[in-house]
C-alpha cells in the first residue's frame, strides 16, 4: 500500500490549508493524502516558525495524518532554530535531515530521522539522454548513495528509518534486498542546490518572495524556487516496489496548493504563452496534430473552434486552408499574438465557460485544454462542448493520460511548474463524457522525457458516425505512424556534402598516427582556426578531438602546444590518447596562424 | 625568536593539484606545501566511470608509475601528497577498484585520501585505517555539528564548500580545532554546492569531460560557473583559522596552477611580514598587477557576509 504525502511550505501553504479544512472538516482524509511534509529542504531560511509548527502538529493530529518535519542544509547561525523546532515536536514524529549536523538532535528528541534526497547524491541532469549513455555511465546515473549496502548498513546503525529518492529522468535501479523504506518524490526532481537567491547572495534571507523563475538548461526545462533549481518529471517508475517505495511525497512548487483548491488564475496562462512567445522554451515536444491532420479536418469542416488556442499554430495551418475559425484563450497575451496574426474576431480571451459564440462548429479542437480544466468545471465543460457541435462535426482532442496511482485531485502536470494539468484515467474519461457523446477513435501515445502519456481521440455525436472522423483518424494513423518511425535521417552524401573537409595533418604525421594503431577518419580546419580530427581507434573505438586557440586556459580543455585541446569518444584506451597527442604535439606548433 | 618563515607556516599551507611527477619541483619551489591528485587505471576506456570527481586524463595520474615517482619526490621535498577518491557516488561494482586504489596508496606511501561520500569514506577506514583521511566539498559541511559528526567517524581534515563566506568559514574552523578545515582560495567557482548538485557533466549527449554548459540556464539573474575566480582578498579573514588553502583546477594547464601558487605564496609572506589587514586587499591588487601582468578582473571567489 503507497502512503501519499504532501509537501507544503510552512509559510506559503499552510494557512490555505486551514483555510480549506475549516469548510471541510475531513478534507485531507477524504482526498487520499496520509501525511503533510511540512518545511524547507533546499534554503535555511525557510525553517518552519515555531507557531506554525504548533498549528500544523495540531492540525495533523485532528486529521489524523501524519507529520514530516522537513530541514534543509543548515549553517551554524540556523542550525540552533531547526534544532530548536524538533524539539517541539511530539516524539516519533519523523524528520527529513539534510543536514548531519542536525542528527544527534532528532533522536535525542525521541523523532525518526529520514535520510533526505539533498544529502542522497543521484545524477539528477535533466538533459541526460539515457540511450546515449555507455553501460558504466548509465549504471551510475540510475544509482544513489543508498543503493550501496554498506550505505543502508551505516543508515540503520545511525538510526534512520526511512530514505528519500528523485524521480529522475533515466529511472533507477531497484534498492538492494532489506533497504530501509524509501519515499519517492513527484514531480519536482531536486537538481542543485546554490547560496544565490536570483542572484541574490543568501547568507541571511535577501528577503520574499523568493527567487522563481522557469527556464531550461540546454533545452531542458527548469524551475527555479529560491536557492534550488527543480526539473519536472510527471511519469512516475511503472513499479514501485523493486525500489522499495512505499511512499510518493508530492511536491507543489512555487504556486502553492492554489491547485487543489481553486481554478487556474487567468494570468498563468498568460505567463506561459508570454514566455512561450518569447522563445525561452525550445524542449522535445512534438505537436502530433500537424498539417497532415489539419489538412484532413480542413477538408471536412468549413467551421473550426479551438478551445485553448493558445499563440495559433493550429489556427493558421486552417485559416492557410480557407476555414473559418475562432480560438478561445485564457491568456490575453496569446489572444492579442493570435488577432495580429489571423486578423480580428479570430481569438477570443476568456473563459470557454463564459464566453459567447456565435455559431455551432463543424470541428472542435481541444489539444490540451479539458485535462487544465478544475475538476469542479468539468461537467459544464463537457456541455458546452456538446452544446458547440454540428450534428456532424466532431471533437479533436489531446488529454493527458492520468497515472491512477495518484490522489484524486492532484495534477499530473504543472505546466511550466505553475499551471496544473490533471489527466484522465479511463475510467474517468468515461464518467466525463457527455451522454451524447462517444469516442469513435483513440490511440494513446507514450509518455516521454517531460510529458506523460497523451491520449488522441475523435468525439463525435453518439450514432451520428460522421464522414470526417473516418477521414481525420486515418490522418492521424498515417501522422502516429511518421512520429513513431522518428524524423527523416538524411542520408551520409547529404551530411558530408554540407562540410568542406580540409587537411592539417601531413603525411608524415599521418603514417605516425597509422603506426599507432589509429586510423584517420575526418580532420577539417574551421574558419576560426580550430582543427578537428575524428580518428578510429585501435581497439575499434572512435575518438573526436578539437583544438582550439585561446590566450586564456579553457576549463576542462589540455594545452597542447599553441592549442588546447578537448576530445570525447569510446572504447578508447586513454594511454593511447596520450601516445596521440604526442605526436600531434610537434605538427600543431607548425599551423598557419601561430605566434 | 619566530621568523617570518615561521609565521608563514603557522599562516595556512598551500595544496596544489598535481597530475605529473614532473610538475612537482616547480610547483614546490612555487610555494605548495601538499598536492593532491588522482589516478587513472590505464586500462579504463574514455567511457568507464571515474573514482575521482575530475575526470579525464587531463586531472589525474595516467599510471601508478608516474604517481609513485610524484609521491616520492613530494616527500623528498617534505610536502605531502593526497589522493582523491572523490568520486560524488559509488556503486557496488566500482568497489573493488576503490579497494585497489587503496592498496596502491598504501603501497605508494600517499599521505592521505580524500574521500567524498560515506561509503568511500568508511572503505578508507577500514582499508587504510593510519591514513589522513579528508571529507571533500562532497560532503556539504557547514557546521560544527556536522563536522564533528565525521571527525567521530576518523576525518581528520574537511574542506569547507566553496559557498561559505569567509567569515562562516573562519567561525567554523574556530569551532572545530579538532579538525583541519581546508578552504578554496583559486579558480572554479560553480553557482551550486558541490554537495547539492545532481547536474552530470559526463552524461551528457555522450560527452565525456566536457562540463560546459553544465550550468549554462538561459536565466541571467541565475549565478553562472566562474572558472578563473580569485579569493585572495579574503586571506586576512581565513589566515590563521583555516589550516590549508586549496588551488583548484586539477585539470587545468599546470602553468597557471603554478602561477596561482606562487602568487599564493608572495601574499602569505605579505601577511606574514605584518601587513595591516585593512590595506590587504589593496596590495594583494597591486601585487596581482605585477604578477600576471594584468589588473585583478574583480572575479571575486567569495562574496561577503550580509551586515
Amino acid at each position: 500500500m503507497t502512503e501519499h504525502a504532501l509537501f507544503l511550505d510552512a509559510e506559503r501553504d499552510l494557512d490555505g490549508l486551514l483555510e480549506v479544512v475549516s469548510g471541510d472538516g475531513t478534507w485531507i482524509v477524504g482526498r487520499g493524502w496520509d501525511r503533510i511534509y511540512l518545511g524547507s529542504e533546499t534554503c535555511e531560511h525557510r525553517l518552519v516558525g515555531a507557531r506554525r509548527l504548533e498549528r500544523a502538529v495540531t492540525f495533523c493530529t485532528w486529521q489524523r495524518v501524519g507529520l514530516t518535519l522537513v530541514t534543509p542544509p543548515l549553517t551554524d547561525r540556523t542550525l540552533p532554530v531547526a534544532q530548536d523546532r524538533v524539539r517541539r515536536l511530539p516524539a516519533g514524529t519523523e524528520v527529513v535531515v539534510n543536514d548531519w549536523g542536525l542528527l544527534e538532535t532528532v533522536r535525542n528528541a525521541g523523532c525518526k530521522p529520514v535520510f533526505g534526497r539533498v544529502l542522497n547524491r543521484m545524477v539528477r541532469d535533466p538533459r541526460i539522454e539515457p540511450h546515449l549513455l555507455s553501460e558504466d555511465l548509465a549504471r551510475l546515473s540510475r544509482r544513489s548513495l543508498v543503493h550501496l549496502p554498506r550505505m543502508q548498513a551505516f543508515l540503520r546503525q545511525e538510526g534512520f528509518v526511512r530514505t528519500e529518492l528523485d524521480n529522475v529522468v533515466q529511472g533507477l535501479d531497484p534498492l538492494p534486498p532489506g533497504s530501509l523504506p524509501a519515499s519517492l518524490y513527484f514531480p519536482h526532481v531536486l537538481v542543485a542546490i546554490g547560496r544565490h537567491c536570483g542572484s541574490r547572495l543568501a547568507t541571511r534571507c535577501p528577503g520574499r518572495p523568493c527567487f522563481d523563475s522557469f527556464t531550461s538548461v540546454n533545452h531542458a526545462g527548469l524551475l527555479f524556487d529560491g536557492l534550488a533549481s527543480f526539473s519536472l518529471r510527471p511519469t512516475l517508475p511503472p513499479d514501485l516496489l523493486p525500489l522499495s517505495v512505499d511512499r510518493l511525497v508530492r511536491t507543489v512548487g512555487p504556486e502553492g496548493i492554489d491547485w487543489l483548491t481553486r481554478p487556474v488564475p487567468e494570468d498563468s496562462w498568460s505567463r506561459v504563452h508570454a514566455r512561450r512567445l518569447g522563445d525561452a522554451i525550445d524542449g522535445p515536444f512534438v505537436d502530433v496534430v500537424d498539417d497532415t491532420i489539419l489538412g484532413a479536418v480542413a477538408q471536412n469542416a468549413s467551421t473550426v473552434l479551438e478551445i485553448g488556442c493558445g499563440t495559433g499554430t493550429h489556427l493558421k495551418a486552417l485559416t492557410n486552408r480557407g476555414v473559418r475559425v475562432l480560438g478561445i484563450d485564457l491568456s490575453t497575451v496569446a489572444v492579442q499574438h493570435v488577432t495580429r496574426l489571423l486578423g480580428s474576431g479570430t481569438a477570443i480571451a476568456g473563459n470557454f465557460l463564459d464566453v459567447e459564440i456565435p455559431f455551432s462548429s463543424d470541428a472542435i479542437l481541444d489539444l490540451g485544454s479539458f485535462h487544465a480544466v478544475h475538476p469542479s468545471l468539468r461537467q459544464a465543460w463537457m456541455a458546452r462542448m456538446r452544446s458547440l457541435l454540428a450534428p456532424d462535426g466532431i471533437i479533436l482532442a489531446t488529454w493527458f493520460v492520468r497515472d491512477p496511482r495518484l490522489t484524486p485531485e492532484e495534477p499530473v502536470v504543472l505546466l511550466q511548474g505553475r499551471v496544473p494539468e490533471w489527466g484522465f484515467t479511463e475510467t474517468e474519461l468515461d464518467e466525463l463524457l457527455h451522454p451524447d457523446l462517444e469516442r469513435v477513435w483513440t490511440r494513446v501515445l507514450p509518455a516521454d522525457k517531460d510529458s506523460p502519456a497523451r491520449r488522441l481521440m475523435i468525439l463525435a455525436r453518439s450514432g451520428s458516425h460522421p464522414p470526417a472522423a473516418r477521414v481525420v483518424a486515418k490522418a492521424c494513423e498515417e501522422r502516429l505512424a511518421m512520429v513513431e518511425s522518428g524524423p527523416p535521417i538524411p542520408s551520409s552524401d547529404a551530411v558530408v556534402g554540407q562540410r568542406v573537409p580540409s587537411s592539417w595533418l601531413s603525411t608524415e604525421t599521418e603514417r605516425k598516427i597509422k603506426k599507432l594503431g589509429f586510423g584517420v577518419t575526418d580532420q577539417d580546419r574551421q574558419a576560426n582556426g580550430s582543427l578537428v580530427l575524428v580518428v578510429k581507434a585501435p581497439d575499434g573505438g572512435r575518438i573526436h578531438l578539437d583544438f582550439v586557440r585561446s590566450e586564456s586556459p579553457v576549463p576542462h580543455y589540455r594545452v597542447l602546444g599553441p592549442y588546447q585541446v578537448a576530445y570525447q569518444g569510446e572504447g578508447v584506451r586513454l594511454v593511447d590518447v596520450d601516445r596521440l597527442l604526442e605526436v600531434l604535439e610537434p605538427i600543431l606548433r607548425t599551423q598557419p596562424g601561430n605566434p | 625568536m619566530e621568523t617570518s618563515a615561521d609565521r608563514k607556516s603557522r599562516l595556512f599551507g598551500i595544496e596544489s593539484p598535481l597530475r605529473r611527477s614532473v610538475d612537482v619541483e616547480r610547483l614546490v619551489d612555487a610555494g605548495a606545501n601538499g598536492f593532491y591528485g588522482g589516478l587513472l587505471d590505464p586500462h579504463e576506456t574514455l567511457r568507464n566511470t571515474s573514482l575521482s570527481h575530475r575526470q579525464g586524463p587531463f586531472a589525474n595520474f595516467l599510471n601508478e608509475e608516474d604517481l609513485g615517482i610524484a609521491v616520492e619526490k613530494a616527500h623528498r621535498c617534505g610536502v605531502s601528497f593526497h589522493l582523491t577518491l572523490n568520486a560524488r557516488l559509488l556503486v557496488l561494482e566500482d568497489e573493488p577498484r576503490f579497494l585497489r586504489q587503496l592498496d596502491v596508496a598504501r603501497a605508494l606511501d600517499v599521505d592521505g585520501i580524500i574521500v567524498s561520500n560515506h561509503p568511500g569514506l568508511l572503505l578508507a577506514r577500514e582499508r587504510l585505517p593510519e591514513a589522513h583521511l579528508v571529507a571533500s566539498l562532497n560532503f556539504g559541511i557547514m557546521n560544527a555539528a556536522a563536522a564533528r559528526t565525521l571527525a567521530a567517524l576518523g576525518v581528520r581534515r574537511i574542506v569547507a564548500p566553496r559557498h561559505l563566506v569567509p567569515e562562516e568559514i573562519a567561525c567554523l574552523a574556530r569551532a572545530v580545532p579538532e579538525v583541519e578545515i581546508e578552504a578554496v582560495i583559486f579558480n572554479v567557482k560553480c553557482a551550486y554546492h558541490d554537495a547539492f548538485c545532481g547536474y552530470h557533466y559526463d552524461s551528457i549527449r555522450g560527452k565525456d569531460w566536457t562540463n560546459q554548459g553544465c550550468t549554462a540556464v538561459a536565466d541571467c539573474r541565475v549565478p553562472r560557473m566562474r572558472p578563473t575566480a580569485c579569493g585572495v582578498c579574503a586571506l586576512p579573514l581565513l589566515a590563521g583559522s583555516v589550516s590549508v588553502l586549496k588551488v583548484v583546477g586539477r585539470d587545468m594547464n599546470m602553468d597557471f596552477i603554478a602561477r596561482d601558487v606562487a602568487f599564493l605564496d608572495r601574499l602569505r609572506t605579505l601577511l606574514a611580514e605584518g601587513c595591516d589587514p585593512r590595506d590587504f586587499p589593496r596590495q594583494a591588487r597591486t601585487l596581482y598587477r605585477e604578477h600576471f601582468g594584468v589588473s585583478c578582473g574583480n572575479d571575486c571567489y567569495y562574496e561577503r557576509m550580509h551586515p
